[in-house]
């Protein structure tokens, strides 16, 4: 992996934490090949409504870009992939 | 001891303006919600907004609606402020926009600092709807502004029941109003349960809600007590039934089991069975879930003779109102003998075990049901049926303190917020539940934890105030975009009632009350109201209140000499049987006075909460009922 990746999956599991407010986790426990929701980091659907806003927010991402693409959301490693390919800002 | 008879009715809503109109348009107009008026959006989802009632002395538009609904009902119930002036009359009001600091231009402000003009937070402070009622008709009794999300109207009018059967007022003024808001109106669609065209509840098609604006007011009393002016009361609210999932924040639990309670709970309170219901008026928001697990629930009860419509199709969800104006509904469809349509139903859910009625309907009976449905899951059903002759006989019990505790100052911090987090399942509280989960947990083990009789009260003067402020500043600095949804649902007033019952498992009654006024007193007052009457064995009320730019302004605005505004949570926990505890078994006498007593001995001075529980207005009301007669000791 190289260290652009590394870095940014960092900085985006540190965001994670801070979106979602998640009091009981930081961005160590968030394993890269882990699904976010449920069984994994167990977000729910409106914390889905959450990461997408906010990757409009910081990233850029238009939401339309995102909706009805489950497959974008499968792990850590997917959703961290997709922001480094698509992001504007 | 009363019985609830409904000497008199008020009501507004986009169905119509008045009692008259609202009969004659359930069973014959269709209005249609438009794009909201009252302020810039650009999202394109419509509403039932209705025409402004005049101003009246600095309320703001959901008490305005209210005050407008009370008048008509005071008149049909021939009641004077002199004559509401000689009677123990209690208030109980429910709302969500009232008592939401939603002021998004005074916002604007106090982010910057600038606290030079602080006539909305005064607003706010003043215009939480049962203590403007209160100080407008100049009545001394309890006044108890309840913010349970969709279910506030159905438990004003539950409160009310239940301070008339166990003999603490004489006479209630119950009701509910709301207002479309732009915080609402913003959060209900983050959340994905708006239909961008008119809202079509129980229909195959349908794809969410509208809000819309409205009150409703009844008065309750006993039949001979409304007698005695020469009013015949015809109906009366005659159970009630209140359950809480204990699950999620916003979500309610799939299977219903706890609003099939709650119905099963007001039949029998009523001494009905569900054969004797000629109709129910469902809540029926128009939302995916909420249609199917009601109206699975209604034919679990009722069978397949069930006959049931939703109204909101033709007023929109009016929150804080709805339970309350259904009431009114509910009543007048009892009155005219007919049971009307549920409309915009065309292509009825075929996963909704029975349709609701497509046509109106004669009813030979004289019995109904309401259901109200709220974020958390706070169930709520109420009976109404004609008046039958008799009286009722409570007796009033002695009442006990199982536990009392608050948080000391500094506390919680960061570590056990997480070890607490972990031991309940809860990833991301606002500040407000943390208070209040830490202050609980100094009663741990929880007597009555995971019980069916166990009821949840809380206190709050400003609510999740600071959380509220994030979604100010969401739709602020993000005017085209969406706001988050989580911040929405844990800003309204009973986001930490919904956290702590999912925690505690506590599946009894709920009431989120907020206030100024003494509200922890007022809160005392109807656990107390709920243990005589036997609805429940255990009330724990949790009284919170966090720091925000709002609650710092509002500092201000009290007089000098007062501290500034801090973060605190206390909770006590009361039982209607003795219970052995640390501090010994402690009988709390159902005299109005002991209970003040209890918490002026009980909060310390230093008590960090003070705007909940200990402000100084309190103190001074506490101070003229006398010295305690007994201390508590400090944990």
């Amino acid at each position: 992996m190289n260290e652009d990746v590394t870095v940014f999956r960092r900085e985006l599991k540190e965001n994670l934490v801070d979106w979602l407010q998640l009091m009981d986790k930081t961005a160590d426990d968030i394993k890269d090949e882990e699904p976010i929701f449920k069984e994994g980091l167990g977000l729910d659907s409106l914390d889905a409504v959450e990461i997408v806003i906010m990757m409009q927010r910081k990233y850029g991402i238009p939401q339309t870009q995102v909706e009805n693409k489950r497959e974008i959301f499968a792990t850590f490693a997917t959703l961290a992939d997709f922001i480094m390919a698509n992001r504007t800002k | 001891m009363s019985r609830a008879g409904i000497s008199g009715m008020g009501v507004i809503s986009a169905l119509g303006d008045g009692l008259e109109t609202t009969r004659k348009a359930l069973f014959a107009a269709e209005p249609l919600p438009n794009l909201p008026r009252r302020f810039e959006t650009a999202l394109k989802l419509p509403v039932f907004e209705i025409s402004d009632p005049a101003p009246v002395g600095g309320a703001g538009l959901p008490v305005r609606f209210l005050l407008h609904a009370l008048d008509e009902a005071l008149e049909a119930a021939k009641l004077t402020r002199e004559m509401l002036r000689t009677m123990r009359v209690g208030i109980a009001v429910g709302t969500t926009v009232a008592c939401q600091l939603d002021n998004i231009p005074c916002h604007a402000r106090l982010r910057k600092g600038d606290l030079s003009d602080l006539t909305p937070a005064l607003a706010y402070v003043r215009g939480i709807p049962a203590e403007f009622l209160r100080r407008h008709l100049g009545t001394e009794g309890p006044a108890i502004t309840i913010s349970n999300a969709c279910a506030s109207g159905a438990d004003a009018l539950m409160a009310g029941l239940e301070f008339l059967r166990t003999g603490e007022c004489d006479l209630v003024i119950a009701g509910g109003c709301d207002s479309v808001s732009k915080v609402a109106f913003n959060g209900f669609n983050a959340l994905r349960v708006c239909s961008a065209a008119p809202c079509r509840p129980f229909d195959a098609e349908r794809s969410g809600l509208n809000l819309g604006d409205a009150a409703g007011v009844l008065i309750l009393e006993d039949p001979e007590h409304a007698a005695a002016r020469g009013v015949t009361v015809r109906y009366e609210l005659s159970g009630a039934g209140k359950s809480a999932d204990g699950f999620h924040i916003t979500q309610p639990e799939s299977s219903g089991k706890e609003l099939e309670r709650a119905i099963r709970l007001s039949l029998a309170q009523a001494e009905l069975d569900p054969e004797a219901i000629e109709f129910v008026n469902a809540h029926g928001t128009g939302t995916l879930v909420n249609d199917r697990t009601e109206g699975a629930v209604l034919a679990r009860v009722f069978g397949r003779e069930l006959r049931y419509q939703s109204t909101k199709a033709l007023t929109g969800h009016t929150l804080g109102a709805a339970g309350a104006i259904e009431a009114v509904f509910t009543c007048l469809m009892l009155e005219e003998g007919r049971a009307a349509a549920s409309r915009r139903c065309s292509h009825p859910d075929p996963d909704v075990p029975v349709p609701p009625l497509a046509e109106s309907v004669k009813i030979p009976g004289d019995a109904a049901l309401s259901t109200s449905l709220a974020f958390g899951g706070s169930n709520t059903a109420l009976v109404f049926r004609r008046i039958r002759p008799g009286k009722i006989e409570t007796v009033r019990k002695p009442l006990y303190i199982a536990g009392f505790a608050f948080l000391p100052s500094g506390a919680p911090e960061r570590e056990e917020l997480v070890t607490l987090c972990r031991k309940y399942g809860l990833r991301r509280p606002d500040r407000l539940t943390q208070l209040a989960l830490a202050a609980v947990e100094r009663l741990s083990p929880l007597p009555g934890e995971g019980e069916p009789d166990t009821a949840l009260i809380t206190v709050s003067s400003c609510g999740p105030s600071a959380t509220t402020e994030k979604v100010l500043d969401d739709i602020l600095d993000y005017p085209e975009e969406e706001i988050l949804p989580t911040g929405f649902s844990h800003s309204v007033i009973n986001a930490p009632a919904s956290c702590l019952g999912a925690a505690h498992h506590l599946h009894g009654p709920t009431f989120a009350l907020t206030g100024f006024e003494d509200p922890f007193y007022e809160a005392a007052g109807l656990a107390r109201a709920l243990l005589s009457g036997g609805v429940c064995r255990r009330v724990l009320i949790v009284a919170a209140d966090e720091v925000s730019l709002t609650s710092r302004a509002i500092e201000t605005l009290r007089r000098t000499g007062t501290p500034a505004a801090s973060e605190g949570a206390c909770a006590l926990l009361l039982s209607a049987l003795p219970e052995e505890n640390r501090l010994g078994t402690l009988e709390l006498k159902p005299e109005v006075s002991e209970v003040p007593r209890l918490l002026s001995c009980g909060i310390p001075e230093s008590f960090p909460g003070k705007l909940a529980a200990a402000n100084p207005a309190s103190r001074t009301e506490l101070s003229r009922l006398g010295q305690p007669s007994w201390e508590l000791p400090n944990p």
